[in-house]
């Protein structure tokens, strides 16, 4: 029982402690890493998405403003096109418009700096310019944000992100009618999804993706295909009409929506009628569409 | 031991102690983020730092709560035990490297104070699965906050022990805030059975640790209560041979938590409990004729429980005497500091 005693402030401690604690410690070496290696094994990975953060670029193209900001940059045959055939491969998207009547145009999702829209910007330049931008060609500086195919441009600096007009004319396209669908799926911020932030879905993002869609940042819709793969589009209410407050409460879990597919260019949205969500709430089962 | 209060009071068991807790951080901050940046370089460097930073907070917690029963079941582990401060202080700035990255990443630059959007942006409070878990995490680092800012002698002191282990108890509680903030959260993006199975397994073992030490504990109370009580109010305890020299028995006599220590021949009583952190003053030694608490060192006289001069600390001395070899203790506390004389044992 009169073993050796520890005690902190001496100097040094018994040896039967010592070496103990040494035991501990290279147990604790080992261990260490194989808890570091096993947490990291076992995540899902990261899609390849891209924020170009560090540099500044200037888009050109067609503005539209309202419901969804966007830049609609003629293709085809249009020399913009020719002139970024390499451009467009880097976003890894598909110039071919595989929809009859739709206008050779990529639209480009225009957003603000942080969790905001870009329309408060483009608002103050229609002030600042005393124009109706919407419709007019321009040119304007900011970071591209993509990911499978779909393009965001976050805008520069206030005093920075118009760099002028330009000759473009918009060739109006009508949106094409896809039918109703109902679609399965989990309801993003397209800012934070397509590069921002890596991952940029799922519960750990939900108030992230909440806090960008309250700023105005358009509702993005990831849909399950029956084949397992992935489809984008914008949410609008039945009108056409941004209804992010309502989907908010959805972000990051099962949803269905239920309404009007269109497709606006490279973009499809689904102008929704109805959406639920389908498992999260314990006991409630899967509520379908009407 | 000390007399005046310093910043950090350094010696040099505490350095080699935060030399090696830096060393494994250091490891594990190193392994993760390597590992990470090889298999996965698609990660963005916000969401490596706020899960290398998240998992080592962690981790340290569970591993600061498991010390504490493995010194009760293991004296060997006590040096483990001696710093576990600047391991608690280290845990809670890790908690907020990682705490901080989550606010800024998920919740500024938007139109909302980013403390504000912690708690007002998910809002399914009713709901388990879809809770806005990082208020769980945000209350867990609270929680350590308060720990690490009073996590010092001069706090231990002006609270008083009582209040200030009552605080530091709430450990338990940030970590079952922790257990749910990672279920809620990383574990249902990651669905990992790996994920699931480290925080379950963590889980699993401090509990164990603590019901295993409970039960020590409670085997050790059982054997000490209802002892018969005689005239004069004295209770026996045990033969004095029975008291191994320089070491006490513990007694639990009236309500009263009493250590009976046996040193040059005699036997004195003084109160279980150490005035510096509650520490268990009968699991220590008599070292250079003072009775030495085993968590921290502190250390008081056997005859009146004052620690010796110049240090302040004092405990509540018992009469004891002996009578045929048997030892027998009133379990009338005499106030802190009250010299009782030692009983003889007798050759």
């Amino acid at each position: 029982m009169n073993e050796e005693f520890y005690i902190g402030w001496q100097d040094k401690a018994p040896k039967s402690y010592g070496q103990w604690v040494k035991y501990v410690i290279w147990t604790l070496v080992v261990l260490v890493p194989l808890i570091a290696g096993l947490l990291v094994l076992s995540q899902r990975g990261f899609i390849a998405s891209k924020y170009e953060i560090a540099r500044l670029q200037t888009l050109e193209g067609i503005l539209i403003t309202e419901p969804i900001p966007c830049l609609k940059i003629p293709l085809g045959k249009n020399k913009v096109f020719k002139q970024n055939a390499s451009f467009w491969e880097k976003l890894k998207v598909t110039l071919k418009n595989d929809n009859v009547g739709v206008a050779p145009f990529q639209r480009i999702l225009l957003v603000g700096i942080g969790k905001k829209s870009a329309i408060p910007a483009l608002e103050a330049l229609a002030k600042k310019t005393g124009k109706s931008l919407t419709g007019k060609g321009i040119r304007l500086m900011g970071k591209l944000i993509y990911y499978d195919g779909v393009v965001a441009f976050e805008l520069g600096p206030q005093k920075q992100f118009f760099q002028g007009f330009s000759k473009l004319k918009d060739e109006a396209t009508k949106p094409v009618q896809l039918g109703k669908a109902t679609l399965r799926g989990e309801i993003l911020d397209p800012k934070c999804y397509l590069g921002v932030m890596r991952p940029g879905e799922g519960k750990p993002h939900r108030s992230c993706a909440i806090r960008c869609l309250a700023g105005g940042i358009p509702a993005f819709f990831k849909a399950k295909t029956t084949k397992g793969g992935r489809q984008y589009c914008f949410v609008l209410d039945q009108d056409g009409r941004p209804i992010n407050d309502k989907l908010a409460p959805y972000v990051a879990d099962e949803v269905q929506l239920c309404g009007a597919v269109e497709q606006w260019d490279n973009w499809y949205v689904v102008k929704a009628d109805e959406f639920k969500q389908l498992m999260p709430y314990w006991g409630k089962g899967m509520v379908m569409c009407k | 031991m000390s007399v005046n209060y310093t910043t950090v009071q350094w010696n040099r068991q505490k350095r080699r102690y935060d030399r090696i807790m830096l060393g494994l951080m250091a490891l594990y901050l190193l392994t993760f983020s390597f590992l990470q940046l090889f298999f996965y370089p698609l990660i963005s460097p916000e969401t490596l730092i706020i899960r290398a930073t998240g998992t080592l907070a962690f981790i340290m917690l569970q591993f600061i709560l498991c010390i504490g029963p493995m010194a009760r079941l293991d004296r060997r582990f006590l040096p483990l035990l001696y710093n576990r401060r600047h391991l608690g202080v280290t845990t809670f700035l890790i908690g907020a490297v990682h705490g901080v990255f989550n606010v800024i990443q998920f919740h500024s630059l938007g139109y909302v104070d980013p403390l504000l959007s912690v708690f007002a942006s998910n809002t399914h409070y009713t709901s388990l699965q879809d809770f806005p878990f990082q208020t769980l995490g945000f209350f867990a680092l609270l929680i350590l906050f308060l720990m690490a800012a009073t996590s010092h002698d001069f706090w231990l002191k002006n609270l008083s022990p009582r209040w200030w282990k009552s605080l530091h108890m709430l450990v338990y509680l940030a970590y079952g805030l922790l257990v749910f903030h990672v279920m809620l959260g990383v574990v249902q993006l990651e669905q990992s059975p790996a994920w699931i199975g480290f925080v379950g397994f963590g889980l699993l073992t401090l509990v164990s640790l603590h019901l295993m030490a409970a039960g020590v504990e409670k085997k050790r109370l059982e054997d000490q209560m209802d002892k018969p009580a005689v005239g004069e109010g004295f209770y026996l305890v045990c033969s004095a041979e029975d008291i191994p020299e320089n070491r006490a028995k513990m007694v639990f006599l009236d309500g009263q938590n009493i250590a009976v220590f046996r040193y040059e021949g005699k036997v004195s009583a003084v109160n279980n409990i150490c005035r510096h952190q509650h520490g268990p003053i009968g699991e220590g030694k008599i070292v250079n004729g003072c009775i030495t608490c085993p968590w921290h060192g502190y250390q008081y006289l056997p005859n009146n429980g004052q620690s010796p001069p110049p240090f302040t600390e004092k405990l509540e001395t018992y009469d004891v005497k002996i009578v045929d070899g048997m030892v027998w203790v009133n379990p009338q506390p005499y106030p802190e500091g009250t010299e009782r004389p030692a009983a003889i044992i007798q050759a």
